[in-house]
């Protein structure tokens, strides 16, 4: 079994799977990854599965050792990681041993990345997710941030995966700065100059921006209506334009309801995107639609199942195909 | 009933603009619908005041197949009497320390602290909604006669068990957190616990009773 041990936490880091779900009816946020491709690619790298729990770190400075011997790999945003002193590069895998040390020195790109270790981190499960709950303060590891001296458990299991690096590009856009929406579903709030406004606007991400929501600074929306709107249940990546006229576009950590006005969502393949970006970062948003955005998430998701085949090396194939608008999964073997 | 999409894997299912407990009834009758229809694709719902909010997987599901099997919603077929709902009855020191404004409820209203309490314990109040922090439950029911505007400056922690008003609302902070509503009392007792499913006592459409207790009996209580 091997060991993670935290040296230095950096401001955020916390253990995340891909989130809490079923239980937003009891006003529990879903959690997990705030780039949810980037910690399923993690897995992936190491022989996981896709949801394991991995460590989710934000900004630079988080630096620890490993006990024993494990795979590990390093997604999402580019925070200047070394592997004892010697520079390595995001979207791989890895072999370390006892006494090996990780380091995320600066921020060159992105904001987010994901430690995940074979086997996965041994935490306990609360409500059906390894998620850290920061609002309930529960799950991940002791429903907290992660600080030095704690001593992360792995998975017994040592994966017998080859170290592999990923072409990102392939799979996922980091460098968009227009992020993808579908309009609604209260855009009769805003006048169709106010929507306008909207698409045209550049903004940009401020200091107030965490796990929870972004705020964004850019121009002010004014809304046509002056009725309330009665609080409703919110999805990830909806955008809320408060009453200052400025929207907030809700993070995995997001209340589950909310009473302002949503002028519009982000489409879920653009919310690893989003998910990558620090304040300061410019970002604009373009209206896109449905069959556009499930089309684009549906071939990602077929590009993210081929690797998941290579990646276990079998005799079988695995093909998805399109009957009668569903997908189907079909597994063809090689004859023994 | 109006359909909307919120986003690419979610819609919302809206009876009303307005707050009523017609509506609300609603809401949990197309809750029960969820559950026992099992429609494929669907991850979870969150049931609101009005309306109830849907997420699918889009791999398994899209708006159009989901809205057509929400559009097999006949509320006629749940009756009232079938809806499952509890009766809580909470126990709740109000005033002084676990009730910091409770003496500007009384004041903004021309009431005396002990006619809030006799009050705010004498109606029996439904759940229409859980939101804001983990478990916390919007009631529905309270008097025009105490009601509140929200402190203009949030608090930073409200303890955990506070039962609080904004508006003509009451709820109750089930974990410690940032509030603006204003504290007239707390309860003893533990609402939230993850380590249980489901982690909260109560649902959507349950009903809640405060039952007044002095400082003995909340610290009896909270030994408990």
């Amino acid at each position: 079994m091997s060991k993670i041990i935290v040296i230095d936490p950096g401001p955020l880091s916390t253990v995340q799977d891909l989130g809490r779900f079923c239980f937003q009816r009891y006003g529990i946020p879903q959690a997990g990854a705030m780039d949810e491709f980037a910690l399923e690619i993690a897995n992936l790298l190491v022989g996981n599965e896709r949801n394991e729990g991995a460590i989710e770190i934000t900004s630079s400075g988080f630096k620890a050792t490993f006990e024993g011997n494990a795979n590990i790999a390093i997604t999402g945003g580019d925070l200047g990681a070394t592997l004892n002193d010697e520079e390595i590069e995001s979207w791989q895998s890895f072999l370390v041993s006892s006494g090996n040390t990780i380091k995320f020195n600066r921020i060159k790109k992105g904001f987010r990345a994901y430690l995940s270790i074979s086997g996965g981190i041994s935490v306990e499960k609360v409500l059906k997710s390894k998620s850290t709950c920061l609002a309930g303060k529960f799950g991940g590891f002791g429903g907290r941030k992660l600080r030095s001296n704690d001593v992360l458990s792995c998975g017994g299991v040592f994966n017998k995966v080859k170290p592999t690096k990923i072409d990102v590009a392939h799979f996922q856009d980091y460098h968009r700065k227009r992020i993808r929406v579908i309009l609604g579903p209260q855009k009769e709030y805003f006048s169709d100059g106010e929507i306008d406004e909207f698409f045209k606007a550049s903004y940009i991400l401020t200091i107030n921006s965490d796990r929870m929501g972004y705020r964004l600074a850019g121009p002010e929306l004014f809304k046509e209506s002056s009725t309330e709107l009665l609080s409703e249940g919110v999805a990830t990546g909806s955008i809320q334009i408060s009453g200052d006229g400025l929207p907030i576009v809700m993070m995995v950590d997001h209340q589950t309801t909310g009473g302002y006005p949503k002028i519009a969502n982000v489409i879920s393949i653009d919310l690893p995107t989003l998910a990558q970006f620090k304040a300061g970062d410019e970002l604009s948003f373009e209206p896109v639609s449905l069959d556009l955005a499930k089309k684009l998430y549906i071939e990602r998701e077929t590009k993210i199942k081929d690797l998941e085949y290579d990646l276990l090396d079998s005799k079988s194939k695995i093909y998805r195909v399109l009957v009668d608008g569903k997908n189907f999964d079909v597994e063809i073997k090689e004859k023994e | 009933m109006k359909i909307d999409a919120l986003g690419d894997r979610a819609l919302i299912v809206k009876f009303s603009d307005v707050m009523s407990s017609e509506a609300n009834i609603l809401v949990r009758k197309m809750d029960i619908f969820l559950s026992n229809s099992k429609i494929e694709g669907i991850t979870e719902w969150i049931p609101s005041y009005s309306s109830v909010t849907i997420i699918f997987d889009l791999l398994t599901a899209d708006l159009k197949f989901v809205t057509e099997k929400i559009r097999e919603f006949d509320e006629s077929k749940y009756d009232l009497t079938l809806l499952p709902s509890k009766k809580i009855e909470l126990p709740v020191a109000y005033g002084g320390i676990f009730g910091p404004d409770i003496e500007f409820v009384g004041k903004i209203n021309g009431l005396s602290v002990d006619e809030i309490i006799k009050i705010h314990s004498s109606m029996t109040y439904t759940v229409q909604m859980i939101g804001f922090t983990p478990g916390f439950p919007y009631l529905y029911g309270m008097s025009e006669k105490i009601r509140a505007p929200r402190l203009e400056k949030p608090r930073k922690a409200v303890p955990e068990g506070s039962v609080g008003i904004a508006g003509t609302q009451t709820g109750i902070y089930p974990v410690n957190s940032p509030g603006g509503w204003r504290i007239i009392g707390r309860t003893p007792l533990k609402l939230f616990d993850p380590q249980k499913n489901p982690p909260l006592l109560f649902k959507i459409g349950d009903e809640i009773k405060f039952i007044p207790i002095d400082r003995k009996r909340y610290d009896l209580l909270c030994q408990k």
